[in-house]
């Protein structure tokens, strides 16, 4: 059996699936391998600070190891076991995921690294274990050891800030990208070649989560859209930015028509908030993915109507395009930010006092 | 707090976090986990001596002595990195139900560590003759356990704030 196919197979288990369906477990799962860890990091850290000859020089090394590493192990298990579980509720990303494969890497280093210190200076433990230093052999394993393990609480926490917003981050357009056959699959669509594992796992467009959507399409053409017309004040004067030559118009014109036809992608009934695994990097004042998703599913009506004023607005902005007014369009552009504004309080950052304050200063709160 | 958060988030240290958030968050989150370790090793060790099951070679006294600096040079790391953690992300931090009731029990273990380092080294002989077998002291320790669990627990869950439903201040708006 293939790896992917595999990994993939691990991810449609109930078990990961009851995992990720949950709003407590994983958390649980995670500070249950903090404890764990803490556990495993500060035991290992006795012993070799004892063959280093730094602390508890003066205790037996045999006695007082034997009674650590019995924890250690019994930590390390649950470690494990919380890891493994972490694991399988999103197999693919993870198996990906480079501070992942480092850290297994490491693992395996210090699984080593405790193999050879056994088949060494651990052989003769009964000579050395009452000096107050250990053999050169054994201060060198335990410096490993300490490097190895401080090295790998590092990999483990960089995971986390590696397999949310990485994903987003990857599937930015690039121009050579045509991403309206990706999205929508169409049969000459050109195979997305650095596609993340998420997005390489799907097998057409309804697959793809609103999230991934707003990255890959509406976000890009949304940030255009609002650089390409502005007043700038500065030492210079007041500046009036707006599109001038035939391409630049046509460059906001194609961007207006992603605009447009982002409503139909964004409706389609089924379609899930985020990808699996997806967190929000700013829980304080985000909804977190499951959280959207119930939004979502008690109020498709409703989204629906505001994915409908994203369409109007930039309906509005092609209307401009075509009469060349550039005060049209900023209206336009305008009343596009207040749809994605108002649609994204309401379902993403709904406890964002700050942004809520703005909007109502600008008067762009439609609810 | 959400106004002090917000405030403190504008600072100057704060903003140079944040624009290097990319690596400053995950390594000063690395040295926070550190910090526990240390901690949590140190702990362990002074509670299961006291509860009889590990460091019975040594007297209550040579444990405290080897394991106490080190649980309050740990503590000054963790403040040190934590503090680090809230002035980079003060909402994120500050402005939820995990982050105080950990810093009650931070508080509360604290208290304990100093009560007990300070009386074993008064009175080491009567905590090795006497005050070991008390039924009293014995529940202390493993409460210990306890407050070390939620204090990990919790600070796992300032991530995942929303768990608390409305209890959590982040879900008002």
């Amino acid at each position: 059996m293939d790896i992917p196919a595999w990994l993939k197979s691990l991810e449609e288990t109930g078990l990961a699936s009851g995992i990720r369906a949950s709003l407590y477990i994983f958390p649980i799962l995670e500070s249950v391998h903090v404890m764990a860890l803490s556990v495993v990091f500060g035991t290992i850290t006795i012993v070799d600070l004892r063959l280093l000859g730094l602390a508890s020089t003066g205790r037996a090394f045999a006695r007082m190891s034997s009674e650590l590493l019995r924890m250690t192990w019994g930590a390390f298990a649950v470690a494990a076991l919380t890891g493994t579980l972490m694991f399988m509720t999103n197999a693919r990303v993870y198996y990906n995921n480079t501070p992942f494969r480092v850290k297994m890497m490491l693992l395996a280093l210090a699984g080593l690294n405790m193999a050879l210190f056994h088949l060494t200076a651990g052989r003769s433990v009964a000579r050395w274990e009452k000096a107050p230093t250990a053999p050169g052999i054994a201060r060198l394993s335990a410096g490993l050891s300490l490097t190895l393990w401080i090295a790998i609480v590092f990999a483990g926490r960089v995971i986390g800030f590696t397999t949310t917003g990485a994903q987003a981050k990857e599937v930015a357009p690039s121009p050579a990208t045509n991403f309206d056959d990706f999205l929508t699959g169409g049969d000459d669509a050109p195979a997305p070649a650095p596609a993340p594992p998420s997005m390489a796992a799907a097998e057409d467009s309804t697959n793809f989560s609103i999230r991934t959507i707003m990255a890959a399409k509406v976000d890009p053409s949304g940030d255009y859209l609002f650089e390409s017309i502005a007043d700038i004040a500065d030492e210079h004067g007041v500046t009036h930015k707006a599109p001038r030559s035939e391409a630049q118009w046509d460059t906001v014109r194609h961007h207006l028509q992603v605009l447009v036809d982002a409503e139909k992608l964004l409706v389609v009934p089924g379609r899930r908030a985020a990808e699996p695994g997806d967190r929000s990097s700013n829980p304080a004042v985000e909804n977190e993915p499951e959280q959207v998703q119930k939004l979502l599913d008690s109020q498709h009506p409703d989204f629906v109507a505001r994915a409908g004023r994203l369409r109007e607005a930039a309906t509005l902005g092609l209307r401009a395009v075509d009469a060349r007014d550039t005060k049209a369009l900023f209206g336009a552009i305008t009343a596009i930010d207040k749809a994605c504004e108002s649609c994204h309080l309401h379902y993403w950052y709904p406890n964002d006092k700050r942004a809520h304050e703005a909007a109502q200063e600008e008067g762009g709160i439609i609810e | 707090m959400n106004d002090f958060a917000v405030w403190l988030s504008t600072t100057l240290p704060s903003i140079f976090l944040q624009t290097h958030e990319a690596w400053m968050i995950p390594i000063i989150q690395s040295l926070h986990i550190i910090g526990i370790g240390l901690a949590v090793g140190s702990v362990l060790m002074m509670t299961l001596r006291v509860l009889g099951r590990a460091g019975m070679d040594q007297t209550l006294l040579a444990i405290q002595s080897r394991f106490g600096p080190w649980l309050t040079g740990a503590l000054c790391l963790l403040l040190a990195s934590g503090g680090l953690l809230v002035v980079a992300e003060p909402v994120r931090e500050l402005v939820t139900l995990s982050f105080w009731v950990k810093m009650v029990f931070v508080a509360l273990l604290t208290a304990m560590a100093v009560t007990f380092q300070r009386s074993v080294r008064k009175q080491e002989q009567r905590w090795e003759q006497a005050l070991v077998r008390r039924p009293g002291v014995r529940l202390m320790a493993m409460l210990v356990f306890v407050i070390l669990g939620c204090i990990i627990l919790l600070g796992r869950l300032i991530a995942y704030d929303h768990i608390w439903g409305h209890l959590s201040p982040a879900t008002k708006a």
